[in-house]
């Protein structure tokens, strides 16, 4: 039983790690939160390939005279590279959703995926949280009395 | 690496995660998502993935970190509902299947540090022992990513750049909104 924990406990934990993310972005109502899960989730990624390229009794992938050209004597340096560009892309992906959420606040006052959805769907109950852009009618005339004193 | 230590790492990681989630303060859940990143940095390290480490420090904890704080700061910083309850347990069952189906398919990977298991025996031998001649490189990482597999690292900063134009864009359109 010992045993098998100690072969197999990466797995565990990094499934334990990829149902959290999974949980935030499903569960969660708020927008960053999603964010924040959807990056619990790529980093539980990055771990079980970085874990799958361990090797026992390797170094890191650096030829060095001391332990030579021969391969067992490094860890597999291909999930290294290809984590490397995954953790590059996830930040991209990262700054994308965060443009996207200032978007939605500024046009909806809220990050709150109900709050959003109600305005979208026309309820009374929505804009009670009292943004500055929450009165449409207003916000949408002025806005194009610039327009035209600006054409 | 030190087994204990890797163990204890995860279960940080773990509770890191779950507080992250759970905490109203959304700057708190962002300090918790740094260091959610440091710590998989720190099994990165164990795991003589250095590299990887330094980068998942640098960007994953750092600039993710920034780019989060500079959005909150600019929009809310409260999350009121933190979940609904209704959706926890249409969640739920979701996630157990998944975990399920994920454990039943990971019985066939192989055991950690296997030197024998299958995605050791492909290219990456080749690289490791040619590396040196071919590429006068040490570092057989920086081999891969600017020589070996230098069309991948281009197509990565591809991403990059779209990436940064879609933010940009969808942030310019409501400066042009306010402008009117």
């Amino acid at each position: 039983m010992v045993e098998l924990f100690v072969d197999r406990y990466v797995y565990l934990f990094v499934l334990v790690l990829l149902s959290i993310g999974l949980y935030g972005m499903f569960a969660m109502r708020n927008l960053a939160k999603k964010l924040v899960g959807m990056t619990i989730f790529t980093t539980a990624i990055y771990l079980f390939f970085i874990e799958g390229s361990v090797k026992d009794g390797a170094t890191a992938p650096i030829i060095s005279p001391a332990v030579g050209v021969d391969a067992a004597g490094y860890v597999d340096p291909l999930p290294h590279l290809l984590i490397l560009t995954a953790i590059v892309v996830g930040v991209g992906i990262v700054g994308v959703g965060l443009a996207l959420l200032v978007r939605i606040y500024q046009a909806h006052g809220t990050l709150e995926e109900n709050e959003v959805v109600a305005r979208l769907s026309g309820s009374p109950r929505a804009g009670r949280r009292g943004h500055p852009l929450d009165e449409p009618a207003q916000a949408t005339s002025a806005g194009e009395a610039d327009g035209e004193a600006g054409a | 690496m030190i087994l204990e230590l890797d163990v204890l790492l995860f279960v940080i990681l773990i509770v890191t995660a779950v507080l992250a989630l759970k905490v109203r303060d959304l700057l708190a859940a962002v300090a918790l998502l740094a260091a959610y990143s440091l710590f998989a940095a720190l099994i990165f390290a164990g795991a003589v993935a250095v590299d990887v480490a330094l980068v998942e420090a640098v960007l994953g904890a750092g600039v993710t970190g920034v780019l989060f704080i500079a959005a909150i700061l600019t929009t809310s910083r409260r999350a009121d509902v933190v979940d609904s309850s209704r959706r926890r347990w249409a969640t739920l069952p979701v996630l157990a299947a998944f975990l399920a189906l994920m454990i039943y398919a990971s019985t066939g990977l192989p055991d950690k540090g296997d030197p024998e298991a299958p995605a050791h025996q492909g290219v990456a031998p080749v690289y490791l022992e040619d590396s040196l001649e071919d590429t006068e490189t040490p570092n057989v990482v920086t081999a891969l990513l600017a020589d070996y597999r230098s069309q991948d690292t281009l197509g990565e900063t591809l991403v990059i750049v779209t990436a940064a134009l879609g933010a940009a864009l969808v942030l310019r359109a409501r400066e042009q909104e306010e402008l009117g």
